[in-house]
């Protein structure tokens, strides 16, 4: 459950209210120094996803991909929460060819 | 942290008809075989046992490891069926201990059931059921046995509910391939489990023979012999029975413990025994050393079929007990 006030921490729409279909980022402010970015840019995957299913991912990388420490944190079967992880893994499956791992690899090294 | 799912299912009713949700792997697979080996306990001290998946008998009696090794088949089967399945169609890793330990524990409403056939009332029941027949019994006995009925039914759907919920946890699948596969596994568990129960040493049950009516004094000898041995067991005494007496395989078979099984048994179908009433002698085609030789049983409460088997040499061969009916079968 999201404690936080959606009023002061207003959730990030991912889909249009009106028809469902994904939402685009069409601006971008920078708070320092007023410089706004004005364009068309896609979601992250991740950032695609729901609330609750973000914070699930969060605590898979928290516990470093640990599904038996995750299970016991959500209170689950090893088998329920794995069969959550295979769902999310299929929802992300077809996002996954914006951007293969290995060039997140490569860029990584570069760094 | 919310556990996934609860948003819209609440836990007593997760616990209820799937816990899985919370409970599998070995934590699972232990709650899950200690049910089971109690249920398969208390089913061989009163003589059920599991003849398939969701079948629970009452049988002939049989050595008591015989009731615990067919408790412990009719999971490991279907459960190796249901493995097998979920390797084919999930997409998902299936973890054996997985699919075994939710199959155990599904199988854990088996003790209740047991606990209802095991139960005195029910135990009586059943015994004025055997002995006199449905239309003896009175209204209040119709009632009892339709509201059991009813219960044992739901438990039995509940089982079957559970079982495929942790087919489908265990192996992350659903829809119909998951129906179809379940069906099948569970179709194929139950003729299994009826098989390799009757592959178990010394389990034998009365088959219908092709047999004719002839004469024969040796009736009296077998009149004689039966007499011999339900009185003994009127009185307390089950002993073996000597090389003179009975064939090597029935005085295996026959053990005292076994004769203690049928006697109480017995006791509580038909009464005290009291005599035995000579009706007719059957050859036997497929072995024509034996013969048959039917009575009319005296008991207190009823009058069953004493049937007892000897070879050419008089010795026992085959000696059942059972509701009387006028065709030999």
């Amino acid at each position: 459950m999201n404690h936080t006030d959606p009023i002061q921490n207003p959730r990030l729409p991912t889909h249009c209210p009106s028809c469902a279909a994904a939402l685009q980022v069409a601006r971008l402010d920078c708070t320092e120094c007023d410089t706004a970015v004005l364009g068309g840019f896609d979601l992250p995957p991740l950032a695609r996803l729901a609330p609750d299913d973000q914070t699930f991912v969060l605590c898979f990388l928290q516990t470093g991909g640990n599904l038996k420490h995750m299970a016991k944190l959500y209170g689950v079967s090893y088998p329920t929460l794995r069969n959550r992880l295979d769902a999310l893994v299929e929802q992300l499956g077809p996002l996954e060819e914006a951007e293969s791992p290995k060039d997140t690899l490569g860029k990584v090294e570069q760094e | 942290m919310d556990a996934p799912q609860t948003r819209t299912t609440s836990a007593w009713h997760l616990w209820l008809f799937n816990p899985f949700h919370f409970l599998a792997g070995g934590q699972a697979l232990a709650w899950g075989l200690a049910c089971i080996a109690l249920t398969a306990w208390l089913g061989g001290i009163f003589d059920f046992r599991f003849t398939g998946v969701i079948s629970f008998q009452h049988t002939a009696p049989a050595p008591l490891w015989h009731a615990i090794a067919q408790g412990f088949m009719a999971w490991a089967i279907p459960s190796a069926l249901l493995y097998i399945g979920g390797r084919l169609i999930s997409r998902s890793r299936v973890r054996p201990i997985d699919v075994f330990g939710t199959q155990a524990l599904a199988r854990a409403p088996w003790l209740l059931i047991a606990l209802i056939a095991v139960s005195p009332p029910f135990r009586d029941l059943t015994a004025s059921l055997v002995a006199q027949g449905i239309s003896h019994l009175s209204i209040a006995q119709l009632a009892l046995l339709s509201a059991v009925g009813i219960v044992l039914i739901l438990l039995l759907v509940w089982i079957v509910l559970l079982m495929y919920r942790a087919f489908a946890v265990s192996c992350n699948v659903a829809g119909g391939r998951a129906i179809a596969v379940f069906i099948a596994a569970i179709a194929l568990g139950e003729v299994a489990t009826g098989a390799a129960g009757r592959l178990l040493p010394g389990t034998a049950t009365p088959q219908t023979v092709a047999s004719a009516p002839v004469q024969s004094e040796q009736h009296q000898l077998a009149a004689q012999l039966a007499t011999q041995i339900l009185q003994a067991h009127e009185q307390g005494r089950f002993e073996a029975l000597g090389p003179e007496e009975a064939i090597e395989s029935f005085r295996k078979a026959f053990t005292a413990e076994i004769q203690r099984h049928s006697y109480q048994q017995l006791r509580r179908l038909f009464g005290t025994f009291e005599g035995l009433d000579f009706v007719e002698t059957h050859s036997i085609e497929s072995q024509p050393n034996l013969l048959i030789h039917r009575f009319r049983g005296r008991y207190s409460t009823a009058s069953p079929e004493v049937r007892v088997v000897l070879d050419q040499d008089g010795k026992l061969a085959g000696l059942w007990i059972k509701p009387w009916q006028e065709q030999m079968q």
